[in-house]
């Protein structure tokens, strides 16, 4: 096996199985590789060879001499300081793309939901195909991400990968988009298949708390910062929301629905939305 | 020209379409965007060129079978000598994956006595063979140079990954296996061969399974659509919408897509909407006008709504404004360790009954003669079992299809090699993995001769192509294609 170990003659099979994967699992790569693609799922893409140490420390030895403590791990991924310090945010060059599921999740957090009967469901099948990110139901056993993905442009001209723009092609960048707009166009339709199956009423979104902001849009803007672009909003995505908000004037019968469609919609789409940084 | 200078006026180009698309946009509708668009590419097509385009066109459909196609059930030795041990290795009955002689497909082809037969599953491809329209190329599979069993023990320039679905699967589409890469030789088919289709709007690589390494070339991209709908439009974005509220949102979406990113992850995530938003306004009107199949016509599966997509395209090859273009299926679930012949079986059927009504579409719209569809798969599997199906291994077995005066039909090359594990010089473990004869070079060469790219270029899209034939030879590496 790897590294000249043997395993001994006489055992069973299952004893036999166990060796073979202690054998992998005391390997010198494992550390590196699967701190790698735990930073790459959890922070950023292009992590610095340093970061991925001292992560593989960790994965080596926990602190208290144990190997493979994943809690230590993932701890230590999200403490480190190219996680949390400002002057990497700042970066150009560090980043990664959300997935379509987190994308779809955080969405669903946002706000409460109301329904008659307490019946709650995800309906979340139609924008995960639109997405290309079927759960469950990845096209190779390798999952969704391409580990050495690098879009045509800027990133492949730096050198850089970012594995999550395998599911940002023609079809699922705009399919993320429309996703969007049916999100807000009729807010709450993310959880609307109780209202197929049990013909009950549709599950919507509790707006108790836009409804006080929805009258200065400004408020808007900064609720959909905090919660939607963690405070990253720039200044010209905020003059383009702030643009369709104000032609939908409060004048306007309809102008809280018109508001949240529009505003959030463009806040949804936003690079600040997509891209973590 | 050399490929800088062709990368660097690409380059350009690009950023003056860039420039005169995003300031017409801004101002115009979406339908006058189309209309001055679809004007420009008249001008261009009368400047360009006075033959019929029609005539020129050329196109690839690669269909990968992702996971391991176990092709030596798939294409089966037939003649007497041949099927027995065929029959000894694999395992009859319930005692391994041997199909029964009496329940192959004979194939119409005999070479100084040796016979093949397919699947029993696959009765139109056994159809498509007889009538010249189909081929097969036997024992074929990654090779950085020709390799014996001797090289292979001493590990001595062997692909990168042997066995491994990863490696193997991306090596057949990058087509350079002695590295580990994410340019695809589609791409760099697209590279050198774009600027002869009008249409620079769209890339001439149409997947129909999202992105993909094979179609990723320095320059060249895939274009993402859907098997059902076509390309994605972005919806309620209209720019002449007579309501207010509605012109404010079109041109806030402007202003999103429009703005400078500097951090480059933004930067490319709004690219790539912004492209797909402009792309789809000319790819569905061109789309609108296409052939209609009635339901049944194509089965209902994956591969037969993508064949049917495709089809559509291509008979509005004109309208888009193209002269070439590559077409990329990805279907999976071949990776059978286990339950091998019921499984493997219902999926050939699935592929076989798909390649029969492709054919028929084509025919019906007069392309069959310019449209090669050929098949990929990462490996083939052991020869024996492993009690239930078959494990990773090496060379396989693929077939080509197209119509009788584009392909020279009813013929399997390649070396057949033996399947009598202890005398097989290509055998190389115990388990019955086979050492390929025919490398995919070898094969993409062909192809990309075919398709035009020219003789001194063809090493910019196969590196390693000059350890297997001469780039500048009359004759075809392989021989599938009539030229």
């Amino acid at each position: 096996m790897l590294n000249g170990v043997t395993i001994p003659a006489g055992q069973t099979g299952l004893e036999d199985i166990e060796d073979a994967i202690e054998n992998l699992f005391l390997h010198e790569n494992l550390g590196p590789f699967i701190s790698l693609r735990l930073i790459q799922r959890l922070v950023k893409s292009n992590p610095s060879p340093a970061y991925i140490s001292r992560i593989s420390a960790v994965f080596s030895d926990n602190g208290e001499g144990v190997r493979g403590d994943m809690a230590a791990v993932v701890k230590a991924i999200l403490l480190d300081e190219e996680a949390r310090e400002c002057s990497y945010q700042l970066d150009w060059q560090n980043s990664k793309l959300k997935e379509p599921l987190l994308r779809y999740t955080q969405v669903a957090r946002l706000l409460d939901k109301e329904h008659p009967s307490d019946f709650y469901w995800n309906q979340s099948d139609d924008f995960l195909d639109k997405a290309g990110q079927d759960i469950l139901a990845a096209p190779s056993v390798f999952n969704f991400f391409q580990f050495n993905q690098s879009p045509q442009g800027a990133i492949r001209n730096s050198g850089l990968v970012a594995p999550e723009f395998t599911l940002h092609d023609a079809r699922t960048a705009l399919g993320y988009v429309n996703a969007a707009n049916e999100w807000t166009r009729r807010p709450g339709r993310i959880l609307e298949i109780a209202d197929r199956v049990l013909e009950q009423d549709d599950i919507l979104w509790d707006q108790s708390e836009l409804d006080a902001l929805y009258e200065d849009g400004e408020s808007f803007l900064n609720w959909m910062d905090l919660y939607l672009t963690a405070g990253r909003m720039s200044e010209s995505t905020r003059a383009a929301i702030r643009y369709v908000i104000g032609e939908v004037g409060i004048e306007d019968n309809y102008y809280f629905q018109d508001r949240l469609w529009h505003g959030m919609y463009l806040a949804l789409i936003s690079a600040e939305y997509n891209v973590i940084r | 020209m050399s490929l800088d200078k062709r990368e660097s006026e690409n380059h350009e180009k690009n950023q003056q379409k860039t420039i005169y698309r995003r300031g017409k946009l801004c101002r115009m509708g979406a339908l006058t965007f189309l209309n001055s668009v679809l004007n420009l590419k008249a001008m261009n097509a009368a400047a360009i060129s006075n033959s019929a385009l029609d005539e020129d066109y050329k196109a690839i459909v690669c269909i990968l079978k992702a996971g391991g196609n176990d092709s030596f059930n798939m294409l089966v030795p037939y003649d007497q000598v041949h099927y027995d041990q065929y029959a000894a290795t694999r395992g009859v009955g319930n005692a391994g994956v041997a199909i029964d002689r009496n329940e192959l497909l004979p194939l119409n082809y005999n070479n100084a006595g040796r016979e093949f037969a397919i699947n029993p599953n696959m009765p139109e491809l056994q159809g498509l063979f007889n009538q010249g329209k189909a081929s097969f190329i036997s024992n074929i599979g990654t090779l950085v140079r020709p390799t014996n069993s001797t090289d292979y023990f001493n590990k001595y320039k062997l692909p990168k990954g042997l066995y491994s679905h990863s490696d193997q699967e991306q090596e057949w589409q990058t087509g350079i296996p002695d590295e580990r890469t994410f340019y695809g030789w589609g791409g760099r088919i697209s590279d050198l061969l774009m600027d002869t289709n009008e249409n620079q709007a769209i890339s001439m690589n149409i997947s129909l399974a999202g992105q993909n390494t094979f179609m990723t070339g320095n320059t060249a991209f895939p274009f993402a659509i859907n098997r059902n709908n076509g390309s994605e439009g972005m919806d309620y974005y209209d720019p002449d919408n007579s309501n207010v509220k509605m012109r404010a949102r079109a041109q806030s979406i402007d202003n999103l897509i429009g703005q400078e990113y500097q951090n480059i992850f933004e930067k490319t995530y709004m690219k790539t909407i912004g492209s797909a938003r402009d792309a789809d306004i000319l790819f569905s009107a061109a789309l609108d006008q296409s052939v209609q199949f009635d339901d049944g016509f194509f089965p209902d599966s994956q591969l037969g709504e993508s064949l049917e997509m495709i089809t559509r395209v291509i008979d509005v090859q004109e309208e888009l404004g193209f002269r070439r273009q590559i077409f990329f299926v990805r279907i999976g679930g071949w990776d059978h360790h286990s339950e091998l012949l019921n499984t493997q079986g219902a999926m050939l059927a699935d592929v076989s009954s798909c390649l029969q009504s492709f054919m028929n579409g084509l025919e019906q719209i007069g392309y069959e003669d310019q449209v090669l569809t050929v098949n990929l798969s990462e490996f083939s599997r052991t020869l024996t079992w492993n009690g239930g199906g078959t494990d990773h291994a090496w060379a396989g077995n693929v077939w080509v299809t197209g119509g009788p005066n584009l392909i020279n039909g009813q013929q399997v090359y390649g070396d057949d090699p033996s399947l009598d594990l202890e005398n097989s010089e290509q055998n190389i473990h115990q388990r019955g993995r086979l050492i390929p004869t025919i490398s995919t070079d070898e094969y993409f060469a062909e192809i990309a001769k075919w398709f035009g790219v020219p003789d001194s270029d063809l090493s910019y899209v196969l590196p390693n192509i000059t350890e297997f034939y001469d780039p500048y030879s009359t004759d075809m590496p392989i021989g599938f294609l009539n030229t």
